[in-house]
């Protein structure tokens, strides 16, 4: 099918754009720069064939029911076909009027055949980039034809590793080797696992049984064991009860016995025993307490009779307490009246002082002469003027000298020597400060320079081979990496080929050996006889024959000896023919070792001058390779190595030209020092440093030192020469108030003598003789209060003492004690305390005499209520016999009583203890109970009671186990999950099994395809894709060829000019490109041939191709004319022009 | 006559194990394991629950004779349960606990009562005045009609036959003690409880003729709600109605694929036709087969992804009801014709792979393939006729599809 016209009504960006194919071009290209529809003219052609996608593209521009792609085609017949393609799922073919009739569904189909979108795009659609995947796949597969082959007719890519993936998908779920990464073995396990378990969770009927059956033995002994335990506590509990029954018994007896002794009472009824007590008891009571009111009353008359009481001191006692009272004070005034004396006496002294200070004759005197209070006031201003003014003058004296001394320290310290402004000098030193610097990175780059010169020798050295002399190896030519890899291939190809003869070789020395084992094998059970012995044999029999013959011929008859001879020669040919037939096997077997031996020798002779040839080979290529590197000075090592050198030698290149350009920079940096010291050398006489012979640098830095201090010291001697000038203004300053002062002291001098008069001073008394007299004068007044206040105070005292001692001589008198020889105090003090005991005997008489009378009181009380008591005694007593003690009848009386309660309680006792035994029973029974056999048998049953209880314990125990195992068992796990588990493994397994079979299935069939295709196909289309990719090369490969490989794969070659076949990993990749180009070409033309071809759509393949390949690339795309329509889709003049040249009329150039 | 009620169960098949389920997720395979124990035990709870005057099992409590002793305690721990209840137990012996073929005895409470194997027997339940006949197989297999030896029935009393028996066929089921409807109806009793088919069916109205089915199912062909039969008899008038006791279920959809139908369509259909199965499981675990059918491009997409396709049909699954599990997916779709014009040395990887496949190669090949791998295979799967359930044929057009599906991708 061929386009005549396309037709793009309505598509992408494009609208009513038509496209006129020329016939009889051969080849069509459609030019259109970059956004000029190109890619919309493409997808348009697939959309026209096969529909629209249902998804909205190309609707940008244009409403999606509106779309229109319209074309005239042309089958190979001559048949004809105008139409229309709009966007919908039904009737998209129409007719290609106004009308748009829906034209059948399939009238494309005898345009396009069978072809699917999908299909056309790959096989009839080529660009760049699958041009270059094509090519990459193909060169990667290394050649294998049936691959190729296939990849080029469907247009797909990656088949061998579509194949790998396949069969490697296969092998991570299985492969004959086990393996725990493989899926159907993990499936496996887990079926052995879920196996194990299900075994191991069975509850095996034999463990059930048992436990049942142990439960059951244990339950019956169980039984056993409680009515033995029974028996046992109930003797047990007789004997106890017995034992404790017996005292009780004896007790009764004891009490029954005493109660015999009473019997003498038994016509005194028990509650006159109580009666009896209450009397007695009431009647002690009564007796004790009158005897006690008795001592009472005798104790209050002793104690009255002892007491004395003195009424006259009674009398005076309250005067007594009155002067009790007062004798404080009179205490007091005696205590201070010596010190208020003294006081007086010390005003008195300070008077006379003072007169003394003021120069008054008599203290007494003073009151007349002093002074008003004005002349003392103003006597006391003026002493104040004094002071200041002389303070004021002396201050002004030290800051005149402070000042004075301050300039002459300024004078002294002015600069000596020439001082100048450093300004200028400065800037010309900055302005060389480039110039410096550069002087300075001289000594780094001296330093780098050496290191790096020290590097790239030691580098030079430590490469293998090493690098002596760098120079003469940069001097020389150098092998490009390429070639090293060249030969590296070429001695890696010679080697694989020397090893694999020698591997020969050994093989077929083993081969040898074993055959010669073999042969001795053969030999060791006996000579083998060989088809010639027997012949030789056989002959010397029949010459021994003939010889006999002759004689007998002769009429000679043979003589013994050679009748022998010929006996022995007979017997030895039939044993040897005996030997061999019946020996026919291992002669046989022998033969055949001999002829294989004779054969293998052969041809490892062969593989032995085959590889001898392989060797020389060996050695010319390395030799060869050897010779690359002589020039360079160096032994070449294998090419490995050489490669890793030559990337060394790269590396010392670059480290030798960062040298040269240090060793540059140096130099020039050397230039600047001429320039500058000139210049320094200036600055430093012009500003008197003295450099000496410095460096530059140093020099610079010195004078840039030197011009700081300098700067420094200008600024400094401007600084001091004012200061001075301002000390000595304040000076002068000073004078003159210094002269104000002294005028003003003179007219002060004047009032101070008028002032003094008044205080009786001299005309030249001093400041300080003013101020000690006003002082004194001030003082005065004060002493003169004090001295008259302490003389009021003594007399007061003197009288109220002489008083108080008055009053006591009266009370002593009239009480009559002696008390003289006493300090008043004193005296007054004893008086009052026997005033005070007087009235505290007094009190106690009043009182004892109270307690005397109720005591008397209380006793005629006590004796009445004692004869009652008797009476009632006597009349409880009347029919008692007289002589009757009795306390002794109460403590018998009582006694009795005890018996008979203690003799209750014990047959209450009995009787609970005995449990329903009657007391006759168990006297009975305790007959000849024995207490000491009956604690033995205790103990023993004791003993066997403790035995069963443990027993039933374990027993329990054990029962207890065994019920909670039948527990376990029974509602364990069970084994129903194993099972489950186990075929939930197998259904697994199961599927795996089955992707398994089907991934090797799919890639057998893959490469069974691939392999078939390759057997029908391969001839034709190789010689034409061979002749095409010769076109395309521009006669720099001749042909394709085909060859078995190592593994006996058919592969295909590259036939170089040379007669050179190169394998396809091999072709650079632009020439794997064309390969693919012509393989892809000669498919085309194949299928072409034999069906209704589809055009050929090409896109920019040519972007990556130079002019001379995409010249011939076009070449080759006009020559596939006459099969196929080929459309070329470029935005590239070049090409355009390219294709103008080389095809000239026949191209049909298409402007989009 | 006595009013009263029993429960006829049949068909336990206890310690029988689930066929063809590779659960992964534990929990949800636990659920499966303990269904049919569960099963049972809550149809003891109801019978109790119920207050039933007896209980009725006929034939088949166990799957076959059983290793694991827990099983018999399982089975004698319920019966006690009922005997602590008061409800006395009837049984008789079915092919699959034939008295041969279980040779594991646990003692059971007094409460059970098993009828004999080598002649019918009856028991009288003089309080409700009813009358049981039965007899168990002594064999697996009891090709004997052993309904027409039953005895005759009491009269004025309520009879029950129980007989474990496929009547006169029923497939799939082995037909073990044939007889007709007419057989039976001829021992003139009331009730007749039958075991056997796994289906429930009420087989005749009168006398009511009732297969309860089993409790559980078991695999995928024991579909829907599985259970037994309550049967209420009240002064001669018998009702019945069914107790559905199952865990879980099996269920089984089938999905029309459309030839413009994309993935999400497919899936979308999933979803529709498993909805209906949801609104019915009341809360049961569901192992759900989903069937695929019809023409569609994607088969072959399908084919090449059957594993993530599975996937996606469980999660679509899922969507609908998280309980739902997908037991199998079973593709049945084909592509769509194509037009099939000769072409010689095609550019199309199928016809590519048509014109050049050496089929009797291949065949071969799959056959060695399959006997490689199937002597491997756990558990004697490996001596089934198809060890991979699919013949040769059908593996090779699957490994075709396989790789058209995955040619595409490597363009």
């Amino acid at each position: 099918m061929r386009f005549d016209r396309l037709d793009i009504l309505r598509y992408g960006a494009l609208t009513d754009r038509t496209l006129d194919f020329r016939a009889g071009a051969k080849l069509h290209v459609i030019f259109g720069p970059n956004e000029a529809g190109k890619s919309s003219a493409l997808s348009a052609i697939s959309d026209l064939l096969f529909g629209f996608p249902s998804a909205a593209e190309q609707s940008f521009l244009h409403e999606p029911g509106t779309l229109r792609i319209g074309a005239d085609i042309r089958a190979r017949d001559g048949a004809k076909l105008a139409f229309r393609r709009r966007r919908g799922r039904k009737s998209t073919l129409l007719a290609p009027d106004d009308k748009e009739t829906p034209l059948a569904e399939d009238a494309l189909a005898p345009f396009i055949g069978n072809l699917s979108r999908d299909v056309f795009e790959r096989a009839f659609g080529l660009d760049s980039q699958r041009l270059r995947q094509g090519a990459t796949a193909m060169l990667r597969s290394g050649g294998e034809i049936g691959s190729l082959l296939f990849s080029a007719a469907s247009g797909l890519t990656g088949l061998s590793r579509l194949r790998q993936s396949l069969e490697l998908e296969a092998d991570g779920i299985y492969a004959a080797r086990r393996s725990k990464d493989r899926g159907f073995y993990q499936a496996l396990d887990r079926y052995e696992d879920a196996r194990k378990a299900e075994r191991d969770h069975e509850l095996k009927s034999g463990d059930w049984k048992k436990l049942l059956a142990e439960a059951a033995e244990i339950e019956a002994e169980l039984a056993g064991l409680q009515a033995e335990r029974h028996e046992t506590r109930q003797a047990l509990d007789r004997l106890k009860k017995l034992k404790t029954l017996q005292p009780l018994l004896a007790e009764i007896d004891a009490e029954g016995m005493a109660l015999e002794q009473l019997t003498d009472l038994s016509a005194i009824p028990e509650s006159f025993a109580d009666r009896l007590e209450q009397r007695l008891r009431d009647k002690q009571v009564a007796e004790e307490d009158m005897q006690r009111v008795r001592h009472t009353v005798t104790r209050a008359e002793d104690d009255l009779s002892r007491i004395q009481v003195d009424d006259v001191l009674l009398l005076i006692s309250g005067d007594i307490t009155q002067l009790f009272a007062d004798t404080g004070n009179y205490r007091s005034q005696r205590h201070d009246l010596p010190r208020v004396d003294q006081e007086l006496a010390g005003y008195d002294d300070a008077l006379a002082q003072l007169a003394r200070r003021l120069g008054v004759s008599d203290a007494a005197k003073l009151e007349v002469h002093q002074p008003s209070d004005i002349d003392l006031s103003r006597l006391s201003e003026l002493v104040e003027q004094g002071k200041q003014l002389s303070r004021q003058l002396q201050g002004l004296a030290e800051q005149a000298e402070s000042e004075r001394s301050q300039l002459a320290a300024l004078e002294r310290d002015s600069f000596a020597g020439r001082l100048f402004d450093p300004r200028p000098y400065s800037d010309q030193l900055d302005s060389l400060a480039a110039e410096l610097t550069s002087l300075a990175r001289l000594d780094a780059l001296e330093t780098q320079i050496r290191r790096v010169e020290s590097d790239l020798e030691e580098a030079a050295a430590r490469l293998r081979p090493p690098v002596g002399d760098i120079s003469a190896l940069f001097a020389a030519p150098l092998p490009e990496p390429a070639e090293i890899g060249t030969h590296r291939e070429t001695i890696d190809a010679a080697r694989a080929r020397v090893r694999e003869t020698a591997e020969k070789l050994r093989t077929q020395d083993d081969q040898l050996a074993e055959i010669a084992r073999a042969l001795a094998d053969a030999e060791r059970a006996g000579p083998v006889v060989t088809r010639e012995q027997v012949a030789s044999a056989r002959e010397d029999r029949d010459g021994k024959w003939s010889s006999i013959q002759d004689m007998l011929a002769d009429g000679r008859p043979p003589n013994a000896k050679a009748i022998a001879a010929l006996t022995v020669s007979i017997g030895d040919a039939d044993r040897l023919a005996d030997t061999v037939l019946s020996d026919a096997d291992r002669v046989a077997r022998h033969a055949d070792y001999r002829l294989r031996e004779a054969r293998l020798r052969q041809e490892r002779d062969d593989v032995s001058g085959r590889l001898q040839q392989h060797e020389k080979l060996l050695a010319e290529a390395e030799a060869s390779f050897a010779g690359l590197f002589e020039p360079c000075g160096v032994v070449a090592l294998d090419p490995s190595t050489m490669l890793e050198w030559r990337r060394g030698v790269e590396a010392l290149l670059r480290q030798r030209k960062a040298l040269r350009d240090l060793l540059d920079e140096r130099d020039e940096n050397a230039l600047a020092e001429e320039r500058v010291l000139p210049a320094l050398q200036d600055i430093v006489e012009a500003t008197g440093y003295r450099s000496g012979r410095l460096p530059p640098v140093a020099m610079a830095e010195g004078l840039r030192k030197h011009l700081r201090i300098a700067a420094e010291h200008w600024s400094e001697s401007r600084t001091r020469e004012g200061e001075i000038s301002s000390a000595r203004d304040r000076l002068a300053r000073f004078d003159e108030q210094q002269q104000a002062l002294e005028r003003r002291r003179a007219d002060w001098r004047e009032m101070f003598s008028k002032a003094l008069a008044p205080l009786d001073l001299p005309d030249d008394a001093t400041l300080d003789m003013a101020a000690v007299a006003l002082k004194a004068w001030e003082e005065l007044p004060d002493a003169l209060a004090e001295r008259d206040n302490r003389l009021r105070r003594v007399s007061g005292m003197r009288r109220d003492m002489a008083d108080f001692e008055r009053r006591l001589a009266t009370l002593v008198a009239n009480s009559g004690y002696e008390l003289e020889h006493l300090p008043p105090d004193a005296a007054a003090e004893a008086l009052h305390s026997r005033a005070n005991a007087m009235r505290g005997e007094l009190k106690k008489r009043e009182s004892l005499e109270e307690d005397r009378q109720r005591a008397a009181g209380s006793l005629a009380r006590h004796e009445e209520a004692l004869a009652a008591i008797l009476n009632d005694l006597d009349q409880l007593t009347a029919g008692l016999p007289g002589s009757t003690d009795l306390p002794v009848l109460l403590s018998r009386l009582r006694e009795r009583t005890r018996l008979n309660v203690r003799l209750l309680e014990s047959r209450d006792r009995l009787r609970q203890q005995a449990e329903g035994r009657a007391e006759d029973e168990l006297r009975r029974q305790l007959h000849d109970f024995d207490r000491v056999a009956a604690d033995l048998e205790i103990e023993r049953l004791t003993e066997e009671d403790q035995r069963q209880f443990t027993r039933h314990g374990e027993l329990s125990a054990r029962l207890a186990e065994n019920r909670r195992q039948q527990q376990t068992l029974e509602t364990g796990v069970s084994a129903e999950y194993a099972v489950f588990d186990k075929l939930s493994a197998e259904q697994e397994a199961k599927d795996l099994a089955r992707q398994w079979v089907v991934l090797k299935i799919a890639a057998r069939m893959l490469a069974g395809s691939m392999e078939s295709y390759r057997e029908k196909q391969a001839d034709p289309v190789i010689k034409r894709a061979g002749e095409l990719f010769s076109q395309l090369t521009g006669s720099r490969f001749l042909r394709l060829v085909e060859a078995h490989d190592e593994s006996d794969t058919l592969q295909l070659l590259a036939e170089r000019v040379g007669g050179e076949r190169v394998p396809l990993d091999g072709l650079s990749e632009g020439t794997g490109d064309q390969l693919y180009l012509a393989l892809r070409l000669a498919f085309l033309e194949d299928y072409s041939a034999r069906n209704e071809p589809a055009p050929l759509i090409v896109d920019d393949i040519f972007q990556t191709f130079d002019d001379e390949r995409a010249s011939a690339g076009l070449k080759v795309l006009a020559t596939t004319a006459e099969r196929f329509q080929t459309i070329l889709f470029t935005h590239e003049m070049s090409i355009v022009e390219i294709a103008q040249r080389e095809i000239g009329s026949d191209l049909d150039l298409i402007r989009l | 006559m006595s009013s009263f009620s029993f429960i006829h169960a049949a068909d336990l098949h206890l310690g029988s194990p689930f066929q063809g389920l590779a659960l992964k997720d534990a929990a949800v395979a636990a659920v499966f394991v303990e269904a049919s124990r569960k099963a049972f035990s809550t149809l003891v709870g109801l019978a109790i629950e119920k207050r039933v005057d007896f209980f009725v099992i006929a034939g088949d409590v166990y799957d076959g004779d059983w290793k694991d002793n827990k099983i018999g305690l399982f089975f004698n721990r319920e019966m006690a349960r009922l005997e602590r209840a008061g409800i006395p137990v009837y049984l008789l012996r079915g092919n699959h606990d034939a008295a041969s073929v279980i040779t594991k005895t646990i003692t059971l409470p007094a409460n059970v009562h098993e009828f004999p194997t080598g002649k019918p027997g009856s028991v009288k339940i003089d309080a409700l005045q009813v009358a049981l006949h039965g007899q168990g197989f002594a064999e697996r297999s009891a090709n004997d009609n052993l309904a027409i030896s039953y005895p005759a029935p009491i009269n004025g009393w309520f009879n029950i036959g129980i007989l474990h028996t496929s009547l006169t066929g029923r497939e799939p089921h082995a037909p073990y003690a044939p007889c007709s409807v007419d057989d039976l109806r001829s021992r003139g009793y009331d009730y007749w409880a039958l075991g056997h088919v796994h289906d429930y069916e009420a087989v005749a109205r009168d006398p009511l003729v009732i297969f309860p089915g089993n409790l559980q199912g078991r695999n995928i062909r024991e579909r829907g709600a599985k259970g037994a039969v309550l049967v209420t008899v009240e002064d001669g008038r018998i009702e019945h109605e069914r107790l559905i006791v199952d865990e879980a279920r099996f269920a089984q959809v089938d999905v029309d694929v459309g030839p413009d139908d994309d993935q999400a369509a497919i899936l979308r259909g999933v979803e529709h036709a498993v909805q209906p199965i949801a609104d019915d499981m009341a809360g049961r675990m569901t192992a759900l087969r989903v069937r695929l059918f019809g023409v569609t491009p994607l088969q072959g997409a399908i084919a090449a992804n059957r594993q993530q396709w599975r996937d996606e049909v469980e999660a679509a699954c899922h969507r609908v009801h998280e309980d739902i599990w997908l037991e199998k997916l079973e593709l049945r779709l084909e592509p769509p014709p194509t037009s099939q014009m000769a072409a010689e040395g095609a550019l199309d990887l199928q016809q590519l792979l048509a014109e050049h496949a050496g089929d009797t190669d291949i065949a071969a090949d799959a056959t060695r393939l399959v006997d490689e791998i199937a002597i491997r295979l756990p558990g004697g799967l490996g001596a089934a006729a198809t060890p991979l359930d699919d013949s040769t044929e059908a593996l090779i057009e699957e490994a075709r599809q396989l790789l058209l599906a995955r040619g595409r991708g490597a363009v």
